[in-house]
């Protein structure tokens, strides 16, 4: 059994505002291993987004951590200073982000900005050995040396995105937090993408947390799949266990709204909308939308249960506790 | 109606009896950058030729990656770009030469779908805007009420109700509202053609379907010509009954959906298919991967090449040497590809004679 690098408890986060408080995050638990693929899929406002940077200690106001642990290789990074979780970000969490244009600044090229990422996490090596690292981490990503020297403009899409990767691994992190890091690249170049992010990974054996809600790009790549539904995990699998055999209302209708190449048939949306995170109904919050829904589930919030999958779903009590 | 009927005469008078709704002949859409003395040339349309008809309406697919011309050919086909060279015509009449009655029918039988649902609308008006901004322009309506009943038809033809969705800003609804409202946009309109670049590729996996539902529905129930733009085969395959490959400007290859995704023929078109991913744990791109780069990795790609030559895993010499032409693999396919020379070059340039004719029984979408 691999070491357990991210231990996530009772984790909240809510935005106070003027409305009220909005419970983004609202109570999640999650395990992560060394070295693990774990894959969090969502609608947008399920929560996916906000739980990978809770993990960072990146929420603005007026969202705040309300509550909960989440420990990196025993230690508690909510209860950090500052200046502590500073250095705990890019050095043993990294973040690969959802719009490569953005992260880079556009007005300087790729070397210098890569230099700033080694420097601030205190590198201070000789030009000929800064450079040496460079050219190491763009052959990494499949990348040309001669990138270093080009302007973000210059680059397409997924050379970006090679570059956020690199700049993502420079530091060997334990654990990569990789938010829809294809969303915006067309399938060509999300696989190579993703097959470098992959390459990467397991080169630094560092564990990956996906955010996504491609269900396709899940089961090309993670070994775990959190599937969150207004701010709480729904399903918390192994990629096998999630395709062949979901157990949650809400997992199986995203599975099945997805469009295949296997013969033509009416495409199944997910009727409905998520509820407001302001006043989630009580019982499941599923419940509004669910095909399969009963009495109870109008008024009892099903627990997260079983062992090792896990469901919250009234219709799933009995078959985990027999 | 009336309208139709008479551009459909005036166009019989000085025209081939047999107008097509929109046809693009031997388009080619040239971008030039860079100084006039090391001026470059890039081909995103390069000579294509194909129709878009409603008898039977059907939905044809365009897909490739970015910078395959795509979104250009979309772009000409609604007027908004005058082709370098070639010919768009609507009912036989030249889109670049039409006198303003003539533009204005034009303007209102084709309809566009764009892929943001953000940008198009403005966020200061309430969504109703774009609805009476179209009904005035076009004077659908006499009187305040028929408008009204005319934009509620609309919305609930695509499945919002009208009471949750006029009245409201942009910013109030979802991603999947904003985009179904301009599928009602269009439908307001009564088009004939409804041009759709990307209209899903924004919205959440779980509203896509939804959207491209009612997509479906405005061509099965109402006989719109669709042309679905995208990047996503799978849901071109779902969709659309025909499909067109697109790579830096040229149709790589063509035919019925069915078979161009399911045996795929030009080495780009199985590059596409090999990379969908699968929702499919056991089936992943990892294991699938090739172990040799293509043979000209590297080349400079002119325009007396093959355009794909340089990605090629099944490259040969040929294909340096000259450009390919189309070539017809049976009676619904194309493909450009040295590959296939000996199948004979097409003889009709038009692109949509090889498509497939779907029965035109008006419910099929209903089959699983």
């Amino acid at each position: 059994m691999p070491d357990t690098v991210l231990s996530i408890r009772d984790l909240r986060v809510y935005f106070n505002i003027r409305a009220g408080t909005v419970r983004a995050v609202d109570g999640v638990d999650l395990d992560i291993a060394e070295g693990e693929k774990l894959g969090l899929v969502g609608e947008s406002g399920s929560g996916k987004t906000t739980t990978a940077l809770a993990i960072m200690r990146m929420i603005k106001p007026p969202g705040e951590i309300a509550g909960g642990t989440v420990k990196l290789d025993g230690r508690d990074l909510i209860s950090l200073s500052e200046p502590e979780m500073r250095s705990v970000r890019g050095n043993d969490v990294a973040m690969v982000p959802q719009a490569a244009m953005n992260a880079l600044n556009p007005v300087r090229r790729i070397r210098s900005q890569m230099l700033d990422g080694l420097r601030d996490h205190g590198i201070n090596e000789s030009r000929e050995r800064s450079q040496e690292r460079l050219n190491t981490l763009m052959a990494q990503v499949g990348l040309n040396s001669s990138v270093l020297n080009l302007f973000p403009h210059e680059l397409s899409g997924g050379m970006k995105q090679r570059v956020t990767i690199a700049m993502a691994i420079s530091h060997k992190p334990r654990l990569i937090l990789a938010d829809e890091p294809t969303s915006a690249l067309d399938v060509v170049v999300q696989r190579q993408v993703m097959e470098t992010l992959e390459d990467v990974r397991s080169e630094i054996g560092a564990a990956v947390i996906l955010v996504g809600h491609d269900m396709g790009l899940m089961a090309q790549f993670a070994d775990r799949i959190g599937v969150m539904y207004a701010g709480k995990l729904v399903e918390l699998a192994t990629v096998q266990q999630i395709f062949a055999n979901p157990r949650h209302p809400y997992t199986r209708l995203l599975i099945s709204s997805l469009p295949d190449t296997a013969g033509k048939r009416r495409l199944q949306g997910i009727p409905g909308l998520p509820p407001s995170l302001l006043a989630v109904p009580p019982g499941c919050p599923f419940m509004p939308r669910c095909p399969e829904a009963m009495d109870i589930c109008g008024e009892e919030v099903p627990q997260l249960v079983g062992d090792p999958d896990l469901v919250s779903c009234h219709l799933h009590t009995e078959a985990v506790a027999a | 109606m009336t309208a139709t009927a008479e551009m459909t005469n005036a166009s019989t008078a000085n025209d081939a009896p047999s107008a097509s709704l929109l046809e693009l002949r031997n388009v080619t859409q040239i971008f030039s950058s860079g100084p006039i003395w090391n001026r470059e040339h890039n081909y995103a349309v390069n000579d294509v030729s194909f129709t878009l008809d409603n008898n039977p309406a059907l939905i044809t697919a365009v897909a490739g990656e970015s910078g395959s011309g795509k979104t250009t050919l979309g772009r000409i086909m609604l007027g908004f770009q005058r082709p370098t060279s070639g010919q768009v015509l609507y009912m036989g009449n030249d889109v670049n030469r039409m006198n303003s009655g003539e533009r204005k029918q034009y303007r209102r039988q084709v309809q566009a779908i764009f892929q943001d649902p953000f940008s198009v609308y403005n966020p200061f008006y309430k969504v109703d805007h774009i609805f009476t901004v179209a009904i005035a322009r076009f004077n659908l309506a006499s009187s305040r009420d028929e408008a009204r009943h005319l934009i509620e038809e609309a919305i609930s033809g695509v499945g919002l109700r009208p009471s949750e969705t006029l009245g409201r800003y942009p910013h109030q609804l979802s991603g999947g509202q904003r985009q179904r409202v301009m599928v009602a946009r269009s439908l307001l309109l009564k088009p004939q053609v409804i041009i759709a670049d990307e209209p899903v590729s924004m919205v959440d996996a779980s509203l896509r379907a939804t959207i491209l539902e009612t997509i479906r529905t405005l061509n099965h129930e109402l006989g719109i010509a669709i042309l679905y733009i995208t990047h996503d085969l799978t849901t071109a395959y779902q969709v659309a009954d025909n499909i067109l490959i697109m790579y830096r400007g040229h149709v790589v290859e063509a035919g019925d959906v069915e078979h161009v995704i399911n045996d795929p023929q030009h080495p780009y078109t199985r590059l596409l298919v090999q990379s969908i991913p699968m929702p499919d744990p056991n089936r992943r791109w990892i294991d699938m991967r090739g172990a040799n780069d293509p043979p000209f990795t590297g080349i400079d790609v002119t325009q007396t090449m093959c355009p794909f030559v340089n990605r090629c895993p099944d490259a040969i010499e040929t294909c340096v040497q000259d450009v390919p032409s189309a070539y017809a693999l049976d009676q619904t396919r194309i493909a450009k590809c040295f590959l296939h020379e000996h199948a004979g070059a097409v003889s009709d340039q038009n692109i949509a004679s090889f498509f497939n004719i779907r029965d035109s029984s008006p419910s099929q979408n209903g089959a699983s």
